[in-house]
């Protein structure tokens, strides 16, 4: 009994510091890259936070209605022999992200851009998912 | 952390009381590497969407500051489905030695990061001095 109020009074002081972490800086601790899916019935518009990757290093894919987004931090430790990194904060290595888009998109008019490390995609919803309104007729 | 750095983050100048601001938007603190070198250092921050227009550096007595303001996209009409990261300013402060050299700090932002360049003064560059036998 002991041992489990122990385990979960530190449980709630870690989720807490994770809580007060998460407020005062960037330290998203979920998938990466961080995103913001916005949509209506015609698209999807996908926002993600990359900075640093080059965007031509930022790979994409869609199968089905299914986003990937793949990508990699460049190696920028310091060349220098004497170099000391006082602080690392900074994200490194390789990410991979999937994401369901709520329908099938049309790969044919998919908008990419990626502008001071924010990477947006604009994805139009595929005809042949889109709803289609049926008139009855009277007769 | 020993007083030795050349630079020291200033954790606790961005308090609440002073980074909160009139208007709403929420302000964090980018994350930051920090590389010395015996010549320089070396200050990497996250900043995504913030382009040069929206950045400032100052240095005021020991104090570096830097501060990248955000501008939000225009939006359409659509609604949120999932938002995991928001619209926010950037701010962080560092404490910097006497060894950094202010008149020669340099700064770079590329793809979202602002890279500063902050070289120590040549009197405060190590020097080996070689020793001499016989």
């Amino acid at each position: 009994m002991f041992h489990q109020d122990w385990l979960f009074d530190r449980l709630a002081r870690e989720m807490n510091q994770v809580f007060s972490n998460l407020n005062q800086s960037l330290d998203w601790v979920g998938e990466y890259p961080p995103l913001v899916v916005r949509s209506d019935d015609e698209a999807v518009e996908v926002s993600a936070l990359v900075p640093g990757i080059e965007p031509e290093k930022i790979d994409l894919s869609i199968v089905g209605d299914t986003l990937t987004i793949r990508g990699e931090h460049p190696d920028d430790s310091p060349p220098e022999e004497d170099a000391q990194m006082l602080r690392r904060e900074r994200l490194t290595g390789s990410f991979i992200r999937t994401l369901q888009l709520p329908f099938r998109v049309s790969t044919e008019e998919i908008k990419a851009r990626c502008v001071n490390g924010v990477l947006t995609l604009e994805l139009k919803r595929a005809e042949e998912d889109r709803p289609r309104r049926i008139t009855v007729s009277a007769h | 952390m020993t007083n030795k750095q050349a630079i020291t983050p200033r954790e606790s100048a961005i308090h609440s009381s002073e980074a909160e601001r009139l208007d709403r938007r929420p302000v964090v603190r980018p994350r930051t590497d920090i590389i010395e070198t015996d010549s320089s250092v070396l200050l990497r921050a996250d900043m995504p969407g913030v382009d040069e227009k929206n950045l400032e550096i100052t240095v005021e007595k020991n104090m570096l500051r830097v501060r990248g303001e955000v501008k939000a996209p225009k939006e359409k009409n659509r609604s949120i489905a999932f938002q995991e990261y928001e619209l926010a300013d950037y701010e962080r402060a560092f404490l910097l030695s006497n060894e950094v050299d202010r008149d020669k700090i340099e700064a770079r932002l590329r793809h979202g990061v602002l890279e500063l360049r902050l070289p120590k003064a040549v009197y405060a560059q190590a020097k080996k001095i070689p020793i001499s036998t016989g």
